[in-house]
């Protein structure tokens, strides 16, 4: 090769490489334009306001995942809500003990005497972060959005009380005056601007309770000029809660700061929170042991390293959280469909074994369907019905028509693809073997496949269960086990339990309601009704020692690290 | 050599053609739609979602519709990520993974010619052994174990780096994604320079420079590596394309927000605007690479001609 020839080569590649890095690192400088991918936008210091007690000092940071939608009157993924928490507020907000307390409203709402009318009214002079008025309209376009057919909200459901929602959220295929109609027709409204008004169309108890959630938070209306106008992203958003967004790259961070314009409660003590996105939790532990992030959850599979190690052992946090765990039986399925079938698997699964040994003792072994702080209901009442006993698990099957398995048809478990997963599917395959000699199949999928399957009742048995959304039993069972209910994709159908649900529903009598739950909650373990329970779910966590307000504010809801639903507590002392 | 340039970039067009056909009806055959969650549902509700993506057509009017689209290079929107154009996306993501990625071939081809010259110098020495062991646990260490040891000994008990990671100039979150990514290639690259400097070692213009009384550096470095690196230059295109496209495995180990880790993201979660995007992209780069490797390769051996 000549020498002119390796000149002209090498000067090719120097070219490419600065283009390349040209490239690289231009984009970055694109991206502060970007309303969505904004980068090193400048944090506002969160100002001196009427009430801060302390200058906000201090920086956070947390591991997290990647929101899937920044709509909160769409989302419904774990990450997003604890993402809503930290910027936005409703009428309420769930204190430590998960009891509504005023957050936006000024005091309890007021409740006409059928329980069917709630009216609240707003703290004065609140503002969003961009210093607009945030008036009693915010809040009510906030539901109509949730309600709206086009938005298509995954939490509409839990307001079909309030009048009209319903109707208006099945409208889709209606022309926009007819939806224009019905979204007026909805029983919310602003009686003034500090008053709002929501007519239900039966007395609901909890209603107060999903004025705190994130369905029910307000929406800036000179952001949106009609209710199915798009959600703006993250950096042209605005916020009423203790904290703002003022950096966010997706699938890498957020960055949020104390919104100066909040004055509806505690600010924010700290000057700035970063949730860094990090999807495998054994990274982001290693993470938090190299100090780069100062709490995250831990993951099963390290538990027991976390627990055996002098440091983290001492940082670990474990609570049983509200979410349960067990085996779904598909009761249209003909041999699932018999209670014999169904009580046999639940009686032939070792709980404590399974825990112990192969999920580093992780959860809370338990056949209660509904936490026994939330049901009133006693821990293991049901385990002599549906709890691990081979013999009668044998009697069952044999009573099934199945004896010692002959002729009992493969079937075949459901779950989504982890490693924790396939490890308790290899368990019942060979616990089941063992104590009913029958072979079942193990099928994984990623969660998308799973949902679909599940919402189409394409499945036998699934492993999964149900993380509460607000506190109160009716969230366990209303929607879950009465036939028809909009969550029951396992087939339950029982009229005992419809009859009960029923009667439950709109009881204002609290005390006979809660036992109305307890009772339906009996008949649909002890049926094994779509559900055996196996665990209530642990969860564990690791928080640096100089950061207060997380461990101490947890709750048993908590979403990717304790206490992140009242962010505006924590505080660091490190700087 | 223009004229064959211009013949291969028009063939990209089928080619990305039959890419994009493949992708968008393997990506519906999958199971589970974009919209599917635990929770409930109407019917109503998600046929206006589908209507809104242009989800609700046929198969053959969606493919139709992505086709018309893809062809006036509007790639669509995203539906996780609060519509934001696909295009936004891969410009951003792409950003950190050709950052990454340059850096991770600039340590293979150190690594590799480095290694690769020393083995060959010394062959069947104890250079060479140490040489050809390091290249050869370089490429049987796959990247997944790499990371977490590199990340264990020298972020967790050296404390020189750190673990998460991307930021350019920073090299305490560049040194060990880079050495991660770029070892298997390194490794590679390695194999194939020591081969072929062994083979010009032999030829008769070494001997020559030699007998001239040549400095063996100089016969080295001027004669020998130059002329090892014409077989080494031909991996370097396709090395450095799968480089600069990211690597799932990498971006996830490190939690670095790159091209795989969004492309793998996407298919998860039946983002169809980036699984498209993305795997358009991809093919584009790589077949752009090989013909930019084709027509260096032509550069440097004057007997090719195109």
């Amino acid at each position: 090769m000549t020498k002119s020839k390796w000149h002209l080569l090498l000067s090719i590649f120097a070219i490419f490489a600065i283009l390349a890095f040209t490239a690289a690192c231009g984009d970055d400088d694109d991206d502060d334009n970007g309303g969505n991918g904004g980068t090193t936008a400048s944090p506002t210091s969160g100002g001196t306001a009427p009430t801060a007690v302390a200058k906000p000092s201090g920086t956070i940071t947390i591991r997290t995942i990647q929101f899937e939608s920044w709509d909160p009157h769409f989302s419904d993924f774990n990450q997003d809500i604890e993402h809503f928490f930290m910027v936005w507020r409703g009428l309420y907000h769930l204190d430590k003990d998960s009891k509504p307390q005023p957050a936006m409203a000024d005091g309890m709402p007021t409740v006409s005497a059928d329980g069917k009318t709630y009216t609240v009214k707003l703290k004065k002079d609140l503002k969003w972060s961009d210093g607009q008025p945030l008036d009693a309209n915010d809040f009510v376009l906030g539901v109509q959005r949730t309600c709206n057919p086009d938005n298509a909200g995954h939490y509409q459901y839990i307001l079909t009380a309030i009048v009209g929602c319903q109707d208006y959220y099945d409208a889709g295929k209606k022309t926009a005056e007819e939806k224009a109609a019905l979204q007026k027709a909805m029983g919310v409204k602003a009686v003034d601007a500090t008053t709002i008004e929501f007519k239900l169309t039966d007395p609901q108890p909890t209603f107060t309770i999903l004025l705190a959630l994130w369905p029910t938070f307000p929406a800036p209306k000179h952001k949106l000029a009609t209710v199915d106008a798009k959600w703006p992203a993250p950096m042209d958003n605005v916020y009423n809660g203790p904290f703002k967004v003022s950096a966010y790259t997706e699938k890498d961070k957020m960055e949020v700061v104390p919104n100066d314009q909040y004055t509806a409660g505690q600010k924010a003590q700290v000057e700035k929170i970063v949730m860094r996105y990090i999807d495998d939790a054994a990274v982001a532990l290693n993470a938090y042991r190299s100090g780069e992030i100062d709490a995250t959850a831990v993951p099963t599979t390290q538990l027991k390293a976390v627990k055996a190690d002098p440091t983290l052992g001492k940082e670990l946090i474990s609570y049983a959280a509200t979410r349960t765990t067990g085996i779904e039986p598909n009761l249209k399925d003909p041999t699932l469909s018999k209670l014999e079938v169904r009580l046999a698997l639940s009686q032939a699964t070792d709980r404590k074994t399974l825990n112990d040994n192969v999920l580093n003792g992780a959860n809370i072994v338990s056949t209660n369907w509904m936490p026994p702080d939330r049901s009133g209901n006693k821990a293991g009442i049901f385990d002599a019905a549906i709890g691990f006993d081979p013999a009668k698990a044998k009697e069952n099957l044999k009573k099934a028509g199945y004896d010692n398995g002959a002729g009992f048809p493969k079937l075949t478990v459901l779950q989504t693809d982890s490693a924790t997963n396939k490890a308790i599917g290899e368990f019942l395959q060979s616990e089941w073997k063992k104590y009913l000699n029958i072979d079942i199949n193990l099928e994984y999928t990623d969660s998308k496949s799973r949902s679909s399957r599940f919402n189409s009742g394409n499945f036998q048995i699934v492993l999964g269960g149900w993380g509460e959304d607000y506190p109160d039993p009716e969230n366990w069972i209303l929607g879950l086990y009465e036939t028809g209910g909009s969550i029951n994709k396992q087939s339950c159908s029982m009229k005992a339990i419809d009859d009960i649900i029923a009667k439950a529903k709109f009881n204002q009598n609290d005390e006979q309601r809660r036992q109305q739950y307890r009772d339906a909650e009996k008949l649909i373990v002890e049926n094994v009704c779509g559900m055996a329970p196996m665990w209530q779910v642990g969860f564990h966590a690791v928080v640096k020692p100089y950061i207060k307000g997380m461990v101490e504010n947890k709750k048993p809801d908590d979403k990717q690290v304790p206490g992140d639903t009242s962010v505006e507590l924590w505080t660091t002392t490190k700087k | 050599m223009i004229a064959y340039a211009i013949r291969r970039v028009l063939l990209m067009v089928p080619l990305l053609f039959a890419v994009a056909t493949v992708t968008f009806f393997l990506m519906h055959s999958v199971e589970g739609g974009p919209f599917d969650t635990d929770k409930p549902m109407s019917e109503a509700a998600r046929e206006r979602l589908n209507e809104k993506y242009n989800l609700d057509g046929s198969l053959v009017e969606q493919y139709g519709h992505f086709m018309a689209n893809t062809a006036k290079l509007d790639l669509g929107i995203s539906i996780s990520s609060n519509e934001r154009p696909v295009r936004d996306i891969i410009q951003e993501k792409f950003g950190v993974s050709l950052q990454l990625g340059i850096c991770a071939f600039l340590f293979a081809i150190t690594l590799g010619v480095t290694l690769g010259a020393i083995s060959a110098i010394n062959q069947n020495g104890i250079g060479d052994y140490v040489g050809v062991f390091m290249a050869t646990s370089g490429a049987a260490l796959p990247s997944f174990i790499l990371a977490p040891l590199l990340v264990i000994f020298f972020a967790l008990k050296l404390n020189w780096f750190d673990v998460l990671g991307w930021e350019l100039w920073n090299y305490k979150k560049m040194v060990l994604p880079s050495v991660a990514m770029g070892m298997l290639p390194g490794a590679f690259i390695a194999r194939i320079a020591r081969a072929s400097m062994l083979d010009i070692l032999r030829q008769d213009y070494i001997r020559t420079a030699r007998a001239k009384g040549v400095k063996e550096f100089t016969v080295i470095l001027r004669h020998a590596v130059k002329n090892a690196l014409i077989p080494v230059l031909t991996i370097l295109g396709p090395i450095f394309a799968g480089l600069i496209t990211g690597s799932f495995i990498i971006e996830n180990a490190f939690a670095i927000p790159g091209l795989g880790n969004a492309f793998v993201g996407s298919v998860l979660v039946r983002d169809y605007g980036v699984i498209m995007g993305v795997t358009l992209f991809y093919a584009g780069i790589i077949a752009l690479m090989n013909l930019i490797v084709d027509l260096l390769y032509a550069v440097a051996d004057p007997r090719i001609r195109l």
